[in-house]
């Protein structure tokens, strides 16, 4: 076991916190990130030198910050082999797969196919708009993937799931889906926020129509996300919202939206957050994703292996195999009396360890899996195997 | 470009270049408030010009900001009726980003230093001669044609004999559909001269290529806004394979300064300019480049002296060209912007041409762009023909590490297209580490 990314510590402040006089172990990072300093920077940097808006300024200042955040596009759009043209910022994943449920004109009786553990994110906006047809689980959890084929009707509409799903911590086979999807002549929508900061993304290589993602769960700040559209699929899409920044022209007559992205970008954009995720992906590019990987993957393994060790330790989809698996483990524990919020709590409290505790926003999951909510440790590139020992050692221990 | 006069007085006699441009350099220390202060450094008409000029500061984009317009205007010169009737307005450059600058813009000036500078190179003598079609395909910023009326019919983007062809302001968005438009909007125009920005016209020209659609062929090519990259120049002649095409150097400050001739010499349009070489120091960089510092000559309303444009050229050596003429300067090349050149791992300077020469070589390389992070590390961004990926990133990382030293930590990140700046223009490099002119430059 190799911590190989642990020298990334240092660029993460937040870890030099403690609590109770403490140093902290975070393994939180599925619910959101910490920021590395060049994060930091980026953002304070439009506030202390660039407080100008975007694409609409005629000065120097609202020009550089406005290449600033183009540049920011470009960046992400590198970062999924992307064209620029094809990322439009929004608030998080969420908005960005609300953009596009509301824009493919879903009828009530249309359907969308995916995995039953999706987040809400990435369930209620087509529950909303349309009838969703949920693939099925086995009895940890895991989603039955192959099926995706018999799910399919002539009524289907659209396929969205989740590069790795935020309870799982597997990598769902999405050129599976993609093909099953394009055979017939419907949309894949990949949820990356998850797998952004773990896996590479290459949307090309993906065959994905949509993919959404979020900020702060990829070392970015909150109330930031990206779509990525297919080009002629962004060039389908009917308009989200409309205001200031996405026409070009109104008049008495009519209006004209824009081109490309800023088409859906109406309004003032979050802009020191689009600058400070570019700061984000170009930071971790930087380490290699292939290594962020190999890195999160090891981590993972020894989570798994480790918490599979522990009698009545459950660990949701651990009947995957170990190397489609990130450093993510959602598990529940059989210990009458502690309900997972209350051990999460009792782990930060007694070992300062942060995890999750509850329902991670997938309810239909716990349904199936007839369970009051699940622990969630997750890692990301500058946690170590010391930590998921601490982990693991805190949690036996509680278990006595 | 279609307005038409006689000829000017064509006698490019060095002496009278020098007499021409003695005398406005005189009228300017005098009469135009800016250089005033300059006055006192000049060391007076008896001393041999070239001593003069070098004794005068270097005219900046800074400066232009900070006095234009009333600082560079004559004093004589009634600018309220200036503007009232037309006869010139204020406009601000494209630029890249924080080199945006406004200038006082006279027409009639401008279009006399285009019909000057084309004089340079035969097949554009010859068009420049008599009326004709000319299209420009560039970025909407560079061509004045954003506008806020929604998409322009072809109708209302053709200005006389000029067609605008382009509306996009990336143009690595373009889909078939649009260059199938433009293709149309050309065949249907027929226009002689195609005024373009190279990696637009490259662009255009592969996706034209890739949806078998053939392109109207103008009796010339010229290109401008933006240095030309071999890779664009090899797509571009595909396209265009028996079009002769012209590269033009100039800027919205300082009209038209450099034409190619048929044998690929940059000459100085000596009528509207007065040109300066500010080489780069010992050690630096090669002392055959400079930077270009312009002189406007004849322009009533907008005296520029010592004007850095940004640019760098190579100063042409060895027999005179093989076009016959013999005045003024002859550049080899352009060698690129100033703020866009990289360093070796030694600190030499190494332009945005020397970069694209040595790049050529690269097997597969469709584009690229050339980030320096630190004194030692550089991260490339690259396209390249499907199926040559690895082979390109293998050159790519080869040959830069022979440009750049051995030392050199080379990053290849291979891109699925790489798009322009928000000026329009494509950044083939650029480097994190501070970039003086007055310190490269002697």
């Amino acid at each position: 076991m190799s911590d190989a990314l642990s020298r990334t510590r240092e660029d993460f402040p937040f870890l030099r916190r403690t609590i109770d006089g403490r140093p902290l172990t975070y393994l939180d990072s599925a619910s959101t990130s910490p920021k590395p300093q060049c994060v930091i920077d980026a953002v304070t940097r439009v506030y202390l030198e660039g407080t100008s808006n975007v694409h609409r300024g005629v000065h120097t200042i609202a020009d550089e910050v406005t290449e600033s955040y183009e540049e920011a596009r470009r960046a992400i759009a590198s970062f999924i082999n992307a064209a620029p043209s094809e990322i439009v910022f929004t608030r998080n994943t969420t908005e960005a797969i609300n953009l596009v449920a509301a824009g493919i004109g879903l009828q009530p009786d249309d359907e969308v196919v995916l995995p039953a553990l999706e987040h809400h994110s990435n369930y209620l906006p087509w529950r909303l708009r349309a009838r969703v047809t949920p693939l099925g689980l086995k009895e940890d959890g895991l989603p039955l993937y192959d099926d995706v084929e018999g799910s399919l009707t002539p009524r289907t509409r659209l396929l969205a799931l989740a590069h790795v799903s935020n309870t799982a911590g597997v990598i769902a086979p999405v050129r599976l889906w993609a093909d099953a999807a394009h055979a017939r002549g419907v949309p894949l929508l990949v949820d990356a926020s998850q797998s952004a900061s773990h896996v590479p993304l290459d949307v090309r290589a993906l065959d994905c129509d949509f993919l959404a993602l979020s900020g702060h769960k990829l070392l970015g700040p909150s109330g930031i996300g990206v779509l990525y559209a297919r080009r002629e699929r962004l060039a389908a899409l009917s308009l989200y919202q409309t205001g200031g920044g996405m026409v070009r022209y109104h008049g008495e007559d009519r209006f004209e939206a824009g081109e490309g992205p800023q088409r859906f970008e109406a309004g003032t954009p979050n802009i020191e957050g689009a600058i400070g995720l570019g700061a984000a992906v170009e930071w971790l590019r930087g380490l290699s994703m292939t290594a962020v990987l190999s890195h999160s993957q090891d981590l993972g393994r020894h989570l798994v292996e480790a918490l599979r060790e522990i009698r009545g330790v459950r660990i949701v989809a651990g009947s995957a195999p170990l190397e489609s698996r990130i450093g993510l483990a959602t598990f529940g524990i059989d210990a009458p009396g502690f309900s997972p919020e209350v051990i999460a709590r009792l782990l930060c409290d007694r070992y300062q360890i942060l995890v999750s505790g509850g329902y991670h926003c997938a309810h239909i999951l716990h349904h199936r899996l007839r369970r009051e909510g699940t622990l969630r440790a997750s890692t990301h590139v500058f946690n170590t195997h010391a930590e998921i020992d601490r982990l693991l050692a805190a949690v036996k221990e509680i278990m006595k | 470009m279609y307005t038409l006069s006689a000829p000017e007085d064509t006698s490019t006699s060095p002496e009278r270049h020098a007499a021409r441009f003695q005398s406005t350099l005189d009228r300017a220390l005098l009469t135009i408030p800016f250089y005033r202060e300059w006055k006192a450094r000049d060391p007076g008409p008896s001393v041999p010009i070239a001593q003069r000029l070098a004794a005068l500061p270097v005219l900046t984009k800074r400066d232009l900001r900070a006095h234009v317009p009333d600082g560079f205007m004559p004093d004589s010169r009634a600018s309220a009726a200036g503007f009232a009737s037309g006869d010139i307005e204020i406009v601000t450059t494209s630029g890249t980003s924080d080199d945006r600058v406004s200038v006082v813009w006279h027409q009639a000036w401008w279009d006399r230093s285009e019909r000057e500078a084309a004089r340079i190179h035969p097949a554009l003598a010859r068009l420049f001669s008599r009326p004709h079609r000319e299209a420009v395909l560039t970025s909407p910023v560079c061509a004045g044609a954003v506008c806020h009326v929604g998409d322009a019919s072809m109708a209302e983007r053709t200005i006389g004999s000029l067609l605008f062809l382009n509306q996009a302001q990336d143009p690595t968005a373009w889909d078939e559909r649009n260059v199938r438009r433009m293709a149309d909007e050309l065949r249907e125009f027929g226009p002689e001269v195609l005024e373009a920005d190279p990696a637009y016209l490259a662009i255009m020209a592969r996706t034209a290529r890739a949806a078998g659609l053939s392109l109207h062929q103008p009796a010339c090519i010229v290109l401008t806004y933006e240095f030309p990259s071999r890779i664009h120049l090899r797509a571009i002649g595909r396209a265009f394979p028996d079009v002769p095409v012209v590269s033009s150097y100039g800027s919205t400050e300082t009209g038209h300064v450099f034409t190619q001739c048929s044998h690929g010499t940059f000459h100085q349009n000596l009528e509207t300019s007065h040109v300066d070489i500010q080489p780069f120091q010992p050690g630096r960089g090669d002392p055959a480049i400079g930077r270009i510092l312009v002189s406007t000559l004849d322009n009533p309303w907008f005296t520029l002296l010592r004007f850095d444009v940004g640019d760098l050229a190579r100063v042409r050596g060895g027999a005179p060209c093989p076009c016959g003429r013999r005045e003024g300067l002859a550049i080899a090349a352009i060698e690129g912007r100033l703020r866009d050149v990289t360093f070796d791992t030694e600190g030499r300077v190494v332009t945005v041409k020397g970069l694209d020469d040595a790049l050529d070589r690269a097997p597969g390389l469709t584009g690229y762009q050339v980030v320096q992070s630190a004194p030692t590390r550089y991260v490339v961004r690259f396209t390249a023909e499907p199926g040559e990926e690895a082979a390109t990133a293998g050159a790519v990382q080869e040959l830069l590490k022979g440009l750049y030293g051995a030392r050199a930590e080379i990053q290849t990140l291979r891109e699925n297209v790489i798009s322009p700046e928000q000026s329009g223009k494509f950044r083939l490099s650029r480097s994190t580490l501070p970039v003086r002119p007055e310190e490269l430059c002697a």
